[in-house]
């Protein structure tokens, strides 16, 4: 019998089609943003997403960085996925070009996840859908 | 997005140490920096949050980078993503 799939299987969504997950991004007051970030494992960033939301829920600042594409403010995420058991402080960046470049492809996206957060649990993809489950864990 | 006079200072202040803290302090280990210097640091997050609170310098404005961390002062992305 073939266990239940733990994790997230999500249609490629957008236009073009994306690979993206869902997401939780904690506040201090201990409320949560849900948002839906495009999978990009060519990123060296964990995540960005809009100034708004960096305002809205990190912790702590951390480095601002200049990129190509304009200024990306740095700040602290607590990182929640539910289905594959994540629950992490992350680095990350608040940039309204990378924001409107999300949702360029699809209005649902509010920003993207890069490498660095993807390495932090098992991920791929198929035709049909890209794929995230609990990073196996290693013995003591 | 527009930083305060307090945050550009704390900016400025880790681009100034950031080899210092990459070469004092082990790899991963969380550093906080506030007016122009280190202030605390600690094996995790959350330890660093406790003892930046028992100093009453639990601020959002505290900058927080992990020793040997990926900070690059600016980058040039190549995904295709990104509008130029």
């Amino acid at each position: 019998m073939t266990p239940p799939f733990v994790g997230q299987h999500n249609p490629y969504k957008g236009r073009p089609p994306r690979p993206w997950v869902r997401v939780r991004l904690l506040a201090a007051d201990g409320t949560f943003r849900e948002v839906e970030l495009i999978v990009d494992t060519g990123s060296p960033f964990p995540l960005v997403v809009s100034e708004a939301l960096l305002m809205a829920v990190s912790f702590k600042e951390s480095a601002d960085v200049d990129a190509n594409f304009g200024f990306m403010a740095g700040g602290w995420f607590r990182l929640v996925i539910p289905e594959v058991s994540l629950n992490c402080e992350i680095h990350g960046y608040g940039c309204d070009n990378v924001f409107a470049g999300a949702r360029e492809s699809h209005s649902d996206f509010g920003g993207l996840m890069g490498l660095p957060a993807l390495r932090l649990i098992e991920y791929g993809g198929d035709a049909d859908g890209f794929w995230i489950r609990p990073a196996k864990r290693l013995s003591p | 997005m527009t930083r305060s006079q307090r945050s550009v200072e704390n900016q400025t202040a880790f681009r100034r140490l950031q080899t210092t803290i990459d070469t004092t302090y082990p790899a991963g280990r969380f550093v906080a920096l506030d007016g122009g210097q280190i202030i605390a640091d600690a094996a995790t997050f959350e330890e660093l949050t406790k003892v930046l609170a028992a100093a009453g310098q639990d601020s959002p404005e505290v900058l927080v980078v992990q020793a040997g961390g990926y900070y690059p002062k600016s980058v040039n992305l190549l995904s295709p993503m990104f509008p130029r």
